[in-house]
């Protein structure tokens, strides 16, 4: 990976070719001043970079500031962009610059081929700077972006963000960064990519790559001297932001594609332009020649409905009905496509995009999601994008088909033959096994000296020589085999071997190294990156990319001591408290007896460090134990490190604020290539690098995993061809159970349903069983939300379109009704469970094949809102039923006619009157509600009841509070028939909320509880129970006294079951209580008992 | 090659039957008594059965998780490995929990661990194995606790998963293991294993039985031997008709054929076809049973029209359960299916 080529990596090739084009084409003739000077600045670039190139030391490098960095990757970025990109963006903000577009429209028409397109390249100049809102285009891009970009994630089907460094903040949704968001970007890149990149360098000791980035760097080093106060305007400015962002996409996209074809790409940037046509042999050139290149068509003529132009529309990531079969696909020389670059748009004929792309993956070519002008190759199908057919018209750019790409395949030679790029990518690929080599080498000394110190320290003991010879004589013979894991083997021995998620580490270390002066300063100084103010650090990640390998490294480089302690240790409340006081106030006894000399662990190893693994596997039996160790964090003197996969889990929350966050990426393919190469070598297994790349985008960069896959498939292979490695990643693919969220876009976005699709009716069903409550309800939830796929044949006709998609729509609807029918016989009285394949079919898969498509355009997957539309209805069903429960002595109406006929009336006269009339109304409304035997809860039942104009959630209808409190306290002051009373009803109030209660504390409060606001809970109970008794009062308090006895005596002996239950003290407390208030005694009993108990 | 190496040892080594030397063999139920205890006789998955044989040869086992349908050697693999790698350690090296065993996190954190700290002289290359059977009924809990477990105790033991659903398994653990999936026995391992066993127990068969076998087994090898123990425990001859018989339910080569005859519109014949499985005594819950899983993979259907089908025979299904188990429902769910490929032009009333 190379970040540079991100951002500085571009300008010289860019530039170097922009300048020729403006030479020969004076395309940009029109521009207005700003822009001249950005030209300007772009023709100097590449002079002053190019010699400087190589007199400039590579300490430039670090020396360059991140925001000169960033300034300046914000222009490489736009120089980068296409035309029309540029347009749009400039012609934004100068409304009355139309003309002049148009002229430049014009111009690009004469840059490109034809000049018979001219006309329509007017118009589409013309509408695409007005017609092309911001979001759309990037959408369009970024929707795609992000569809390669999180495909390692996307894979795993999980919500882990893919960790290239660089989208550190970029969200994975399609969604462009806030521009204010923006402002604090240069800063994280400083940490997180410009480093790592630094290390990587690092890593691989000499690299003669340097050459190449270093001029980039220089470019970089020198600009903003240049940069004049014009171009520094606002306007100037937030276009370049805008451009940065868009670049970084683009480039991002390209990164996990770019393998190892990266570097070439890069060397041969800036002498492209210029020399390819030179060096390009005969031979490979007339093959290039001879492939047969399809017209690309028209950038699509823009009317008005262009803007709706939606990636999710274009089925090009699917299989197509005509789908070749995987073996018919041609065979060819290994490797033969290297060094050239791929773009695959809109929907081949015969091969699904996967398909092609693994296709040119396998024969060592690269994939890019965007076309740009170091793209070879053009894949083109039906319906591209109207933006790539722009960008290829406007760099000119080879564009093929299918056929194009498999003559391709079978014409060149292996290893791309001597072009250009397959020459600089043959030459990387030395490098790359040079420096495997190297590594191997270097691991292979340093087990070799840890051999030898030991053997050393053997012979120094000499009392004890013979039984460590022994030992050690054991241990060698155990070597000779070694039996140990690859995966225990194999870690990594130095920060620099941990692959990826460098800054993380770094902050790690630091944080660590900084511990010890935190603690003197008490923690109150924030230090650079903020983790000053942190006892604990808060490692999580998805599993299997070095977190605890981190974390331990850490520790025993900066010389401490560990306690780990792991989800096979019980860590209940009481033994995180009780178990980790013994730890925190001790010293590690092997740096305490330590002598420091022979046993090479230094006196300085007293400290010790606290390693929690696996925080979120605190379950069951370890009860509390989340709450105590947030409580220890708070407090601890030593460094904690704690570490968990999922850290938005709502029983993680006590951590909040508590522990420093570190989040870790899963690495990129290129991050961790190298290191399963070098293992692969010591191993004497062949591994290709694309078999590599299979298996790590396979496993979703899981090290672990992949480590553990070259160890199984070496017992039996020595080599591993790149179906062998896409088989076993596919048989070694994790399973895990879908979350509602990915079922329903699986099912209905992920091509399930697609003619050529292998899955059959089964896999769907299967689906279904991932959670087989959630699944209908989010598919229903979410069924409107997609670009039904079935209409697409409608395209061309949008009345049609419409017509059919509310067929399917409907059909859908039916189906899911017909699903509700079975749900009924399941979960209804019957309990029919053997219905369970039948509910799925109807409820699940038979909606989704009608409406399958893409999800693009329609926001997020939304939860199901069933759930809370349920228990609403079901609270205002209870409402209706207790209205129509006093008015019963009245109205012989029943539930449904009190609703319907009643209330309205109702309303009218108890709510309306009041707001109308305000407080003047209060006695006749009190009066007409007593008539009704009515309560002031069924009062503001009625209320809540309201219905279209009467929605009491509409601000006309809410009540004035004067009105309201005159009447609230009126209501109070009088007494109030009542025409029974349940008993129920009296115990209600006060059983729910101490039934209540333990559930929410569970779930959040719990913590703060156990964290040792005792007092401030206890505020919190006491007040709470005010509130119960003043409720409770007001009910109990009401004339006819038989009743309140009545309830009195149930809840009496309910409370005494509810006390003996409890422990003795409280229950003596309640006692005492209890003689002053009888009354509420009782809800304090119940709720405190409860309360107790469960602490 | 080593496929075919793999399938003739398990036919050399599988005539004899495995009594673990108790003569009173006839108590044994054969599906123990035929029990593979060497990999080499391990019938399917060669591929993964040769890499294990590897792995017992030379010994550094990794974790693994073993996962795939019933009957197919998940279980047997995993103790023959163990068995193979331990010799006459296995007693002291192996801690074998199954779902009937208490799995909880305190017996994770308790006898597993203690387990894997214990000290036992084995031979270089070997380690302890714990082997946890149908571990996707374990809690989350649980296998959270075994996570560095695994990791912190590799050099000495080393843990087998076997499970039928691997998506059970919470995935750091699937990170930490090697995934073996085993598929479906083929027919055709199902039957040489069949003849083997018939020839050990001089069990009269004919052809279509064993056929009907295999058939019914669906590639689960442990039902596979266990209908061919029943029918000639209780018919002493193996006959299509008789293993139809123990198996006891409608023949989907048979509900196929009506189903196939509702797609041809052919609704005189699919009305004869059930009428045959209706007077074979099929209750007509087992027949709409068999009815829904053979659309679902019936390959001449078109998905769509499968998906209308299921949604007939759905509703049939809930009115069969709904009490009316009569004929006549399931005329009628044949004569509505029938339908559903006939143009709709053909049932409006003519004016």
């Amino acid at each position: 990976m190379d970040i540079r080529s991100f951002f500085g990596g571009n300008p010289p090739a860019s530039s170097a070719e922009k300048p020729k084009a403006k030479d020969t084409k004076p395309k940009r003739g029109h521009k207005i001043v700003q822009d001249e000077e950005d030209e300007g600045d772009e023709d100097v670039k590449p002079k002053r970079a190019t010699p400087k190139k190589k007199q400039l030391p590579e300490t430039v490098l670090e020396e360059t500031t991140a925001s000169d960095y960033f300034g300046n990757g914000d222009r490489g970025g736009k120089i980068k962009r296409s035309d029309a990109g540029r347009l749009k963006t400039r012609g934004k903000p100068v409304a009355d610059e139309t003309p002049k577009k148009q002229a430049n429209g014009g111009n690009v028409g004469a840059n490109g081929k034809s000049t018979g397109r001219k006309k329509k390249d007017v118009s589409y100049v013309e509408l695409d700077a007005e017609d092309f809102p911001d979001d759309n285009m990037l959408d369009d891009k970024v929707v795609e972006n992000v569809k390669s970009e999180a495909m390692v994630g996307r894979r795993m089907g999980d919500d882990y963000a893919a960790g290239t460094d660089v989208d550190e903040d970029q969200p994975l949704l399609p969604k462009r960064t806030p521009r204010s968001g923006k402002r604090t970007k240069p800063k994280d890149h400083e940490q997180d990519d410009f480093e790592p990149d630094d290390v990587d360098m690092k890593d691989t000791k000499e690299d003669d790559d340097f050459v190449v980035p270093d001029d980039d760097e220089d470019i970089i080093a020198n600009k903003p001297g240049k940069k004049t106060p014009a171009q520094a305007s606002k306007k100037r400015k937030s276009v370049a932001l805008e451009d940065d962002d868009d670049d970084d996409l683009e480039m991002e996209e390209a990164k996990p594609a770019k393998k190892r074809a990266a570097p070439a790409k890069k060397g041969t940037a800036a002498g492209k332009a210029k020399k390819e046509a030179l060096q390009d042999s005969a031979e490979v050139k007339a093959i290039f020649d001879s492939i047969p290149t399809i017209q690309a068509p028209e950038p699509p003529p823009k009317d008005g409905e262009k803007p709706k132009f939606q990636f999710g529309q274009h089925p090009s990531s699917t299989v197509p009905a005509a789908a070749v079969d995987l073996n018919e696909l041609p065979q060819g020389e290994e490797n033969c496509l290297a060094g050239l670059s791929f773009v695959f748009t809109g929907q081949l004929e015969r091969l699904g995009r996967e398909q092609g792309q693994t296709l040119v993956k396998q024969y060592g070519g690269r994939c890019t999601g965007v076309p740009s002008k170091k793209t070879s190759f053009v894949v083109l199908g039906e319906d591209a994008g109207p933006k790539k057919l722009e960008t290829i018209k406007n760099f000119n750019l080879k564009v093929i088909n299918e056929d194009g790409l498999f003559a391709l395949i079978q014409k060149l030679p292996a290893n791309g033959g001597d072009s250009v790029a397959a020459e600089k990518m043959a030459e990387k690929r030395e490098k790359d096994e040079a420096n495997v080599r190297k590594a191997a080498a270097e691991m292979e000394k340093q087990e070799k000296e840890k051999l030898a110190a030991q053997k050393a320290k053997a012979a120094v003991n000499g009392t004890g020589s013979k039984v460590v010879a022994q030992q050690s004589k054991g241990k060698e013979a155990a070597t000779g085999p070694d039996t140990r894991l690859w995966t225990v083997r194999y870690a990594p021995q130095q920060l620099a071997q941990i692959c990826g998620n460098k800054g993380q580490v770094d902050k790690l270390a630091n944080w660590l190294k900084n511990f010890p002066k935190n603690q003197r300063t008490h923690f109150k100084l924030a230090g650079a990156d903020g983790s000053g103010v942190f006892r604990a650090v808060m490692i999580h990640g998805p599993p299997g990319i070095g977190k605890t390998t981190a974390a331990h490294l850490v520790a025993k480089l900066e010389g401490y001591d560990i306690v780990e302690s792991n989800a096979s240790d019980t860590r209940s409340k009481k033994l995180v408290e009780s178990g980790l006081k013994g730890v925190l106030s001790t010293t590690s006894l092997m740096g305490y007896f330590s002598t420091s000399k022979a046993d090479g662990i230094d006196a300085s190893k007293k400290k010790l460090v606290l390693i929690m693994d696996e925080v979120d596997g605190m379950s069951a039996g370890d009860r509390g134990g989340v709450g105590a160790l947030a409580a220890v964090c708070k407090k601890s003197q030593v460094p904690m490190i704690l570490i968990c996969n999922d850290r938005k889990l709502p029983k993680m929350k006590p951590f909040d604020f508590v522990t420093f966050d570190l989040a870790f990426r899963r690495p990129t393919t290129d991050q961790i290539r190298s290191r399963i190469m070098t293992i692969a070598f010591r191993e004497n297994l062949k591994l290709p690098p694309n078999v590599v790349n299979a298996l790590i985008e396979g496993s979703g960069a899981d090290i672990r995993q992949v480590v553990n896959m070259i160890s199984s498939a070496k017992l039996d292979a020595q080599t591993m061809s790149f179906e062998d490695g896409k088989d076993m990643s596919k048989a070694w693919e994790k399973h895990i159970v879908l979350k509602p969220w990915d079922m329903v876009t699986k099912i209905l976005g992920g091509g399930l349903f697609n003619p050529a699709s292998k899955s059959s009716l089964n896999d769907k069903q299967e689906l279904y069983f991932n959670d087989h409550e959630f699944a209908p309800l989010m598919l229903q939830e979410n069924y409107l939300g997609t670009n039904p796929q079935r209409t697409n044949k409608y395209n061309d006709n949008p009345k049609l379109k419409k017509l059919a998609l509310l067929d399917f729509v409907a059909r859908a609807a039916d189906s899911i009704s017909d699903g509700d029918l079975v749900d009924r016989m399941i979960h209804g009285s019957q309990q029919q469970w053997s219905l369970m394949p039948t509910h799925a079919m109807l409820a699940f898969v038979r909606p989704a094949s009608f409406i399958y498509g893409s999800l693009a355009g329609h926001g997020q997957t939304r939860f199901t809102a069933w759930l809370g539309k349920n228990s609403n209805q079901s609270k205002l069903l209870r409402m209706v039923k207790e209205v129509q429960g006093h008015m019963r002595l009245r109205v012989s109406a029943d539930r449904h006619e009190i609703r319907q006929t009643y209330l309205p009336i109702l309303y009218e006269q108890l709510i309306k009157r009041l707001k109308v009339d305000g407080k003047e109304a209060v006695p006749e409304v009190i009066e007409l509600m007593d008539s009704y035997f009515l309560t002031k809860d069924d009062w503001e039942a009625i209320h809540e009841l309201g219905v279209g104009q009467a929605d009491w959630e509409k601000p006309e209808n809410k009540i004035e509070t004067q009105a309201k409190s005159t009447f609230t306290r009126l209501y109070n002051q009088q007494s109030h028939p009542m025409p029974f009373m349940k008993a129920s009803q009296v115990l209600a109030p006060k059983r729910a909320p101490a039934k209540e209660r333990p559930d929410i504390e569970e779930a959040l409060e719990e913590s703060a509880d156990e964290a040792g606001d005792a007092a401030e809970n206890a505020d919190a109970e006491a007040k709470e129970e005010e509130d119960l008794d003043l409720s409770k009062d007001k009910y109990v308090k009401q004339p006819k006294k038989r009743k309140a006895g009545a309830a009195a005596g149930k809840s009496t002996a309910s409370k005494k079951k509810k006390t003996a239950t409890a422990s003795k003290d409280d229950e003596e407390e309640e006692e005492d209580e209890e003689e002053e208030k009888p009354k509420k005694g009782k809800g304090k009993a119940a709720v405190k008992s409860k309360g107790k108990a469960k602490k | 090659m080593a496929r075919a190496e793999s399938s003739k040892d398990a036919e050399n080594n599988g005539v004899k039957a495995h009594t673990n030397g108790a003569s009173t063999n006839y108590d044994l139920p054969w599906v123990e008594k035929y029990r593979p205890v060497f990999l080499d006789d391990i019938v399917g998955n060669t591929e993964t059965i040769e890499r294990l044989k590897i792995i017992a040869k030379d010994g550094n086992m990794p974790h693994v998780i073993i996962s795939g349908m019933p009957g197919i050697g998940k279980t047997t693999s995993v103790l023959c490995l163990a068995r193979q790698l331990l010799g006459d350690a296995y007693k002291e090296a192996v801690l074998e929990l199954n779902a009937s065993d208490e799995r909880g996190i305190d017996v994770v954190r308790n006898r597993i661990k203690g387990f894997a700290q214990k000290k036992v002289t084995l031979p270089g290359g070997r380690q302890k194995i714990v082997i946890l059977d149908e571990a996707d009924s374990m809690t989350s809990g649980a296998q959270q606790a075994l996570r560095r477990t695994m990791e912190i105790y590799s050099g000495t033991t080393r843990f087998a998963f076997a499970c039928n659903q691997s998506n059970k398994i919470i995935e750091p653990l699937q990170s930490r293991c090697a995934i073996l999936r085993y598929s479906r026995l083929t027919d055709g391992q199902v039957v040489k294993r069949l003849y083997q066993i018939c020839k050990a127990e001089n069990v009269e068969y004919s052809d279509d039985g064993i056929a009907a076998l295999v058939f019914s087994a669906e590639g689960d090898m442990r039902q596979a031997i266990n209908n061919l123990q029943s029918t000639f425990a209780g018919f002493g001859f193996v006959s299509g008709d008789n293993v139809f018989r123990i198996v006891d339910s409608p023949h989907p080569v048979k509900v196929q054929a009506m189903l196939k005859s509702c797609q041809e519109q052919k609704i005189d014949d699919a009305l004869d076809s059930l009428k045959e499985l209706w007077g074979l005594g099929y209750s007509s819950h087992d027949i709409i049973t068999t009815m829904f899983r053979v659309t679902k993979t019936l390959p001449s259907l078109s998905e769509h029209s499968k998906l209308e089908f299921v949604r007939e025979i759905g509703f049939t299904h809930m009115r069969i359960l709904e009490g009316v188990q009569t004929y006549l429902q399931l005329a009628g769910c044949v004569a509505k299916l029938c339908k559903l490929n006939m143009k709709p032009q053909l049932f409006a009333l003519p004016k």
